[in-house]
């Protein structure tokens, strides 16, 4: 492999984990609560409030239901507002946040019903407010599967960001496309994939670990 | 200490409203141990759940220790909660925190240093047997230990009453004998007032001091566990005294039993001893003075609250005059006698 390659798919590695490590940031720091607020307010739980669950849960349903393709092109003049430009990597953040979002937030709400209700009602009976509920009871007996959702996240932020090119973000999946694909360099796209594969396989044994270290569910 | 007057639950479902409870009204005592039992689908779990307000009544009053608990809402009852302390079938411990984390829950709920707590949560270890395990997971415990930590955690806020729902229905007999001699302890060291929910009659028998029974939403009997065991007056109590206390005779004498006198037959009577006179040698009067010789067919003596409960069937072997003068004499006593029918004498027959 050539030192040229090499720099490239360094440059092209340093770009992917910063657009997937800042929008899976963002995203899980506004899809966990979305994903908390969208339990509490559901059918006969803690703080049941059907308005707010139907118009959440319909946001969230358009917003996944959005090829991220379209949704990285439809929103370019709000990208712009926020970063200044549509164009590069910091802007490719942006549409990659707004998809990570709901996904976090769907993914967090199907590990917080787990929650046995048990739990909740033991917690009612002890006197516990809602808040108090959702940090002391629902967020920590569910961290071990956010966790595991999280890690679905990033491991799909990784895929989308392959498509931030789109927008001229770089990253690993537009130096695949613009060399292995549009030069004819077939070894860059090899290269590329591999380095893929190494990143996904690092991500989710990462994540399998924390989650494992996390749940006490099963015994020692 | 609860008083609970006219209390109502209708649950609302898709075709009609469905009535949990009708028109229940009970008083339990301070520090008492009151057992609630049912069959599945009796309300049980619905009553123990109003007095809390876990469930909210359709209409009715309920007072715990002298506040009006149906007429609270919001910080208010947080608060009244506190002072009622609660434990589960399913323990419901949370997975993610240790036994002294769980413990220390309602603690932290309430505000309480680290300090505090600490101080707090230790002895509650040593009071339910489980200092050694304090750095342990729910997940590494048996349903013994796991209900251990369920009770130590319920008594940490300091209540004055305790709930226990179900509370040994997921443990083997011996676990639960062992829990409720724990809960025994507790209700006698502390005074703690204790509602026990169970569909088991010898759990009613172990610890409680007095008991109701539900059925279809509605008390059917309530009173002394002692009385409710030797006197049921309804079915469906007679159906739980008969899973403690089998009176059923044997098959082979139910056979032989005729309604009717037999010529050269005895009377077989069933003798009833209930408190201190479980203790008179009255049997042994009647053979004497009456010559009268009772044959015993079947018996057995239950220990209920401590006081001694005889069962006894017997062939009474005799003229009928000298019969009926033994049955007038042992009534005098105040024993009860119950005529339970006739056999031909199966000596007599042989010889």
């Amino acid at each position: 492999m050539s030192p040229m390659l090499i720099g490239l798919l360094l440059d092209a590695l340093q770009e992917t984990l910063f657009m997937v490590g800042i929008s899976a940031a963002l995203g899980s720091l506004a899809g966990v609560p979305l994903g908390i607020v969208l339990v509490v307010t559901g059918n006969g739980h803690i703080l049941e409030n059907k308005p707010v669950n139907r118009i959440l849960g319909a946001v969230v349903n358009a917003t996944r239901s959005t090829p991220f393709i379209i949704l990285l092109i439809a929103i370019i003049p709000f990208t712009r507002i926020i970063v200044g430009t549509s164009i590069g990597t910091a802007a490719a953040t942006v549409p990659l946040t707004i998809a990570a979002t709901p996904f976090v937030a769907r993914l967090a709400e199907a590990s917080l019903r787990e929650v046995d209700a048990g739990l909740i009602e033991a917690a009612v009976a002890m006197g516990a407010s809602p808040w108090q509920i959702i940090l002391k009871v629902l967020l920590p007996e569910a961290w071990p599967s956010i966790v595991a959702g999280l890690t679905i996240t990033v491991v799909s932020l990784i895929g989308y960001s392959a498509m931030a090119g789109a927008v001229g973000g770089g990253g690993l999946g537009d130096l695949g496309i613009r060399y292995g694909y549009q030069r004819f360099q077939p070894e860059v796209m090899a290269a590329v994939v591999v380095v893929l594969i190494i990143l996904v396989q690092a991500v989710q044994s990462i994540g399998d670990l924390i989650a494992r270290k996390l749940n006490k569910k099963v015994k020692a | 200490m609860i008083e609970i007057e006219g209390l109502e639950k209708t649950f609302p479902t898709a075709d009609s409203p469905t009535a949990a409870l009708k028109d229940v009204s009970l008083s339990i005592r301070r520090g008492e141990i009151f057992g609630i039992i049912g069959r599945s689908g009796a309300g049980k779990s619905t009553l123990v759940r109003c007095i809390n307000l876990l469930e909210r009544p359709s209409a009715g009053r309920i007072v715990v220790d002298g506040r009006e608990i149906s007429a609270l809402t919001g910080a208010a009852l947080r608060e009244a909660r506190r002072g009622i302390g609660m434990i589960f079938q399913h323990f419901n411990l949370l997975s993610s925190r240790t036994v002294f984390g769980n413990i220390a829950f309602p603690l932290e709920l309430a505000g309480k240093s680290k300090a505090e707590i600490a101080r707090e949560v230790l002895p509650l270890l040593d009071l339910v047997g489980l200092a050694d395990k304090r750095d342990r997971y729910p997940a590494e415990l048996s349903g013994g230990q796991k209900q251990r930590v369920g009770i130590a955690r319920a008594l940490a806020s300091k209540p004055s009453v305790l709930l226990c729902d179900e509370a040994t229905s997921a443990l083997d007999p011996e676990t639960t004998k062992s829990i409720l001699a724990l809960l025994q302890d507790i209700n006698r060291k502390l005074g703690l007032t204790i509602v026990l929910i169970t569909h088991e009659m010898p759990v009613i028998k172990e610890i409680c001091d007095r008991v109701a029974v539900l059925d279809h939403g509605r008390v059917v009997e309530q009173g002394s566990v002692f009385d409710i065991f030797t006197a049921p007056k309804t079915d469906i109590t007679r159906g739980f005294v008969s899973d403690v206390i089998d009176r059923a005779l044997p098959s082979g004498l139910m056979e032989r039993l005729r309604a009717t006198p037999v010529t050269q037959g005895n009377v077989v009577l069933r003798i009833v001893f209930t408190g201190p006179k479980a203790n008179t040698p009255v049997i042994a009067e009647v053979v004497q003075r009456y010559n009268v010789l009772l044959n015993i067919l079947q018996g057995n003596v239950e220990y209920i609250q401590d006081t001694p409960y005889g069962n006894i069937v017997v062939e009474a072997v005799g003229s009928p005059q000298a019969v009926q003068e033994a049955i007038d004499h042992i009534r005098s006593n105040n024993l009860r006698v119950e005529v339970l029918g006739h056999v031909a004498d199966a000596h007599r027959a042989v010889a």
